[in-house]
């Protein structure tokens, strides 16, 4: 009877599976990522924030910020001389928009709705567990011009403020 | 015939308190063994051994990460130290220099170098909350730190002896031609 039985469902649960494990829908291969050309605007925000030698200017840390105070991207080049350089904004760049691709994507589709799903806003708003603590307050410069980087409208007066404050 | 009887063995009677001790030595074993902190234990091995020439104490290791042993549990508990140098490009230190910090409460704290270049900040005196301000002056001469230290109290973590893409090298006090008094033996 149990055999009979088997047998007559073993049609079904083939597809049953196979639809169980299809994916729903083809992944995009398309991620879409903030401009680097006002990256450095943004990183000139970021520099004392995230970007020194203790913090995310060291080589261990998975957000690994370059600056002309921190860390150095060129072996001949110190922590405290010279500007930042091209290549330096590049590396940081690459660093921000490889921590979470795929939710910095879904962020940039929404034109920067809700941007806390990221840990980059969550940890600097200190909302999440960070050893450096709250580096922005929610709608000061600094927060303003990351969010707004984000939105893809970069406001290059709140982050050209946001670098001087953080200089005094 | 003759049989052999065996008596059932008794139970030894252990008294409770004695499971209770092992119970507890064990659970203090485990606990000691995952209380280890591999990172910080090579870091302290990293510094090497103590000079012979120098006792244990506000003179010894200049130059290196005081914090890495200096934690409340391997060594007195501090919350700021390092050490300070004549230039940037001398290993002579240099006593009686201020330091200046400033922390993210704008509450301030000032201490001073001894004769090794060392300084060093109780949590009882000052405990600060990151990001800090830092300056140094002596006789006039005056640096400020560009950047502000965000998490981490031992200067030599950041300032190395040698300059690098990750260090900025010693702190140091002079980068014009000058001379300051000697007032160490």
């Amino acid at each position: 009877m149990r055999r009979m039985l088997l047998r007559s469902l073993f049609p079904l649960v083939l597809p049953a599976l196979a639809v169980a494990c299809a994916p729903e829908a083809e992944p995009t291969d398309v991620l879409l990522v903030p401009s680097r050309i006002t990256y450095p605007s943004v990183g000139g925000a970021l520099e004392y924030r995230c970007a020194t030698l203790d913090c995310h200017g060291k080589p261990e840390r998975n957000l690994r910020l370059y600056g002309s105070s921190g860390m150095r991207l060129a072996a001949e080049d110190v922590p405290g001389d010279g500007e930042t350089t091209d290549a330096e904004h590049d590396a940081s760049y690459r660093s921000v928009i490889g921590l979470e691709p795929e939710v910095l994507s879904l962020v940039c589709a929404e034109g920067g709705n809700e941007p806390e799903r990221l840990s980059l806003i969550r940890k600097a708003r200190g909302e999440e567990a960070h050893k450096g603590g709250a580096r922005i307050v929610r709608g000061d410069d600094a927060d303003r011009c990351l969010i707004s980087w984000l939105a893809a409208a970069t406001d290059e007066a709140a982050c050209a403020r946001a670098a001087e404050d953080q200089s005094e | 015939m003759s049989t052999l009887t065996q008596k059932p063995a008794s139970r030894r009677s252990v008294p409770r308190w004695s499971s209770a001790v092992q119970f507890a030595g064990v659970f203090l074993g485990i606990a000691g063994m995952g209380c280890t902190n591999p990172l910080q234990e090579g870091a302290i091995a990293d510094l090497g051994p103590e000079s012979p020439a120098i006792p244990l104490g506000p003179l010894h290791r200049p130059g290196q990460p005081c914090l890495v042993c200096h934690d409340g549990a391997e060594a007195t508990e501090l919350t700021v130290a390092g050490t300070i140098y004549e230039r940037a490009d001398a290993t002579k230190p240099i006593p009686d220099v201020l330091v200046h910090l400033v922390d993210a409460r704008g509450t301030a704290y000032v201490t001073a170098t001894n004769c090794a270049g060392n300084f060093f900040v109780r949590p009882g005196d000052f405990t600060p909350e990151y990001p800090m301000r830092v300056a140094i002056e002596r006789d006039g001469f005056r640096q400020e730190m560009e950047s502000p230290v965000n998490v981490d109290g031992s200067c030599a973590s950041c300032h190395t002896n040698d300059p690098s893409p990750r260090s900025a090298g010693r702190v140091y006090l002079l980068s014009v031609a000058a001379t300051l008094e000697d007032r160490c033996p």
